[in-house]
């Protein structure tokens, strides 16, 4: 809806040419941003700072999905090209790659016919004035009818001209002056088009009635006219440097990187290698630090305080055993969960991210997926629900779904802490191989449910472009940022969520119906835990504690690893657990619904109640399945291995 | 008395209570989003274009 008091900028560009960058830096939010496509899957918006237009008006910055044309080929792109064609925006603001000039530019061509007032952002300018190439901003501003402005979104220059310009466009309506792009014979059609017409319409609808003919050739001659345009536009107002024209680094290395034989490997490595420093030694290093610093130090200090303050006993197990011994469980494990989160942004900034989505684009169709769906999929180890919400750019239903039914196979970062617990105790010498091997049954199973899913499905995968960005160093400030929101997301859980749930699991454990203090093995939690604890018998962990645990992980998944903390503060995990049966529990956490609000994520894309009780049902079947497949047979070698 | 009368006491007994309630909330309201990178935009869906 368009409102009076504000003034509604729209950023249009094509995809990762720094839009929510941009967004970001003008609205001072925190959204998402990544250099390959399909990050942004909604419209977001908000308000710029510090700029007003006339009579105060606010200035509402709306972000688009991206978009190479005005014709569309996914859903997120039919999103944003309604956006522009029915609410109409006050004023757009195109964000146009300097880098790639040619290609952006056809967007633009499109946006000036559509009637409505343009600015055009050159972002990156700064990598182009590097590189040594020499624009006309003149010529360029000249030749399209509108207003060209240098910015880069990433140095933050340029972007208050830009927002005083697309304020003093909108405020005075100023729309793109009537230039010629196509050649003189269409454009005398179209200008017949536009006459002819009952009612006004936008030069852009007159090229599209010009293309609804029955054969394609109107379509591929305005397609083709309009590179001619901006072929004849770039030639004469870029001057390309000679360092720009030859290989450049991003090239030489692609062709290794990339190449055939070695891309699978070099990705297996640098998996691996991320693997080693966050569950090997380095990051062991670093948790036992930490652990000392909360088991010793800090709830030593607790302890000495309660005491002094002349607390009951009972407040002291709270504290010490409940709050302590639960969220410190988890917290006890952010040093690792820091080294993974700052080696997935390195890979993600550097560009290295997009290479690997392309490198699996021709292992995931084998498995009835596209290079696309690899976005959700490397979502999932971050956190399912992003992953699921971003199936919504698979054009495909069946991809889609398929996605959505393998996305929380993958381990998400709230699973860790419970596989380090675990691995800490029951694989102190193979940490590293244990919890990969955890990691690689995820994957297995989803790409193994794919396969299942996809006999029947006739339609091929959607085709798949992406653009590869060129490789960066990484800037320490936007990788800071990227680990900052991360870890504050975690310690936010950890207060939410979870100190929440470390309480209401010591209260339950410590007493009993009538409120009276009791042992652990008399309490509510003991007695319900009790009731569901044989359908884990087969899985090899029939205890009520660790029957508990997984009914608590379903709030969140850190909680399996608080709650077993609690419960186990005086026994230990392993009067409960084998080896076994803790690997085989590890691979029933990795493979059971992830949390409530995953669920909901389902529930939000499939619209389908069937479809989300069938996701969460096949989790759960899953999920019990394989552990005890797992547990029957480790403990049948094990046993013969007795015998023998 | 299951939890003693100290000053002590009763703080983190009201600093538990308001800790449950936070979970309550955050649970059954679905508001889990504090750990999801989309914090509450999937909320924000009646500002959607695709609705």
């Amino acid at each position: 809806m368009k409102s009076e008091s504000t003034i509604t900028a729209a950023l249009v560009g094509n995809p990762n040419c720094g839009k929510t960058t941009l967004f970001n830096i003008l609205t001072g939010s925190s959204q998402r941003t990544g250099n390959w496509a399909g990050v942004t899957v909604e419209k977001k918006y908000g308000y710029a700072k510090n700029i007003h237009g006339k009579n105060g008006k606010k200035l509402k910055i709306v972000d688009l999905p991206g978009i190479y044309s005005l014709y569309p080929y996914s859903p997120e792109e039919t999103a944003a090209i309604n956006f522009l064609l029915h609410d109409k925006p006050d004023v757009i603001i195109n964000i146009i790659d300097s880098t790639n000039l040619e290609r952006n530019l056809y967007l633009t061509t499109q946006l000036v016919q559509l009637g409505l007032p343009v600015v055009a952002a050159l972002n990156m300018f700064d990598i182009l004035e590097k590189r040594g190439d020499k624009i006309n901003v003149g010529l360029f501003c000249k030749s399209f009818g509108i207003l060209f402005v240098p910015i880069s979104a990433a140095k933050g220059f340029g972007i208050d001209s830009l927002l005083k310009n697309a304020v003093h466009i909108s405020d005075n309506n100023i729309k793109p002056e009537s230039i010629h792009i196509f050649s003189q014979q269409t454009e005398r059609a179209l200008a017949q088009i536009q006459n002819n017409s009952a009612q006004s319409i936008s030069k852009f609808e007159a090229v599209r009635l010009f293309e609804s003919g029955n054969t394609d050739e109107p379509e591929m001659t305005i397609a083709d006219e309009r590179y001619k345009f901006i072929c004849s536009v770039t030639k004469s107002a870029l001057v390309r440097s000679k360092s720009s024209q030859a290989e450049s680094i991003s090239d030489k290395i692609d062709k290794i990187i990339t190449s055939r034989v070695l891309a699978i490997p070099i990705f297996l490595i640098i998996m691996s290698l991320i693997f080693y420093i966050t569950f090997g030694t380095p990051g062991q290093a670093m948790k036992n630090v930490f652990d000392y610093i909360i088991t010793d130090v800090f709830e030593d200090c607790v302890k000495n305080l309660l005491i002094s303050a002349k607390t009951s006993a009972q407040i002291q197990s709270l504290v010490l055993d409940g709050i302590i011994g639960g969220v410190g469980s988890v917290i006890s494990f952010l040093p690792q969960i820091t080294i993974l989160f700052t080696l997935l942004s390195l890979v993600e900034d550097s560009g290295y991210m997009a290479r690997a989505i392309f490198i699996t684009d021709k292992l995931l169709r084998r498995i009835g997926l596209s290079g696309k769906s690899f976005v959700p999929i490397i979502m999932g180890f971050g956190c399912t629900v992003p992953a699921v919400l971003s199936t919504k750019t698979l054009e495909n239903p069946r991809e889609k779904q398929l996605a959505i039914l393998i996305s929380p196979f993958m381990s998400c970062s709230a699973k860790m802490p419970v596989y380090m617990l675990f691995a800490s105790v029951f694989f102190k010498e193979n940490t590293v191989p244990a919890i990969f091997a955890v990691y690689i049954i995820g994957i297995t199973f989803a790409v193994l449910t794919a396969l299942f899913f996809k006999e029947g499905s006739s339609q091929k995968s959607a085709v798949f472009l992406m653009e590869l960005p060129p490789y960066r160093l990484p800037s320490p400030k936007s990788l800071f940022l990227h680990i900052w929101e991360r870890i504050k997301d975690f310690l936010a859980k950890a207060g939410k969520i979870l100190l929440g749930a470390s309480i209401i699991i010591w209260f339950l454990q410590s007493f009993d119906f009538s409120l009276s203090p009791v042992a652990k093995e008399e309490s509510i939690l003991s007695q319900a835990g009790r009731f569901i604890a044989p359908i884990f018998s087969v899985c090899g962990f029939d205890s009520w504690q660790a029957s508990v645990s997984l009914l608590t992980g379903l709030a969140a998944k850190e909680s399996v690893a608080s709650t077993i903390a609690v419960l186990c503060s005086d026994t230990g995990l392993s009067k409960i657990f084998s080896g076994l049966s803790a690997f085989s529990f590890l691979v029933f956490v990795l493979l059971y619904p992830p949390c409530i609000a995953a669920t909901a994520a389902v529930y939000k894309e499939t619209k389908s109640l069937k479809k989300t009780a069938f996701s969460t049902a096949y989790q759960l079947f899953s999920a019990w399945f394989l552990s005890a497949l797992i547990f029957q047979v480790g403990t049948l070698i094990k046993n013969i291995g007795g015998i023998l | 008395m299951i939890f003693g009368t100290s000053v002590a006491d009763i703080l983190i007994i009201a600093a538990g209570i308001c800790s449950v309630l936070v979970f309550i909330v955050n649970v059954f309201k679905g508001t889990t989003c504090c750990g999801c990178p989309l914090k509450n935009q999937c909320k924000r869906r009646k500002n959607s274009i695709n609705n």
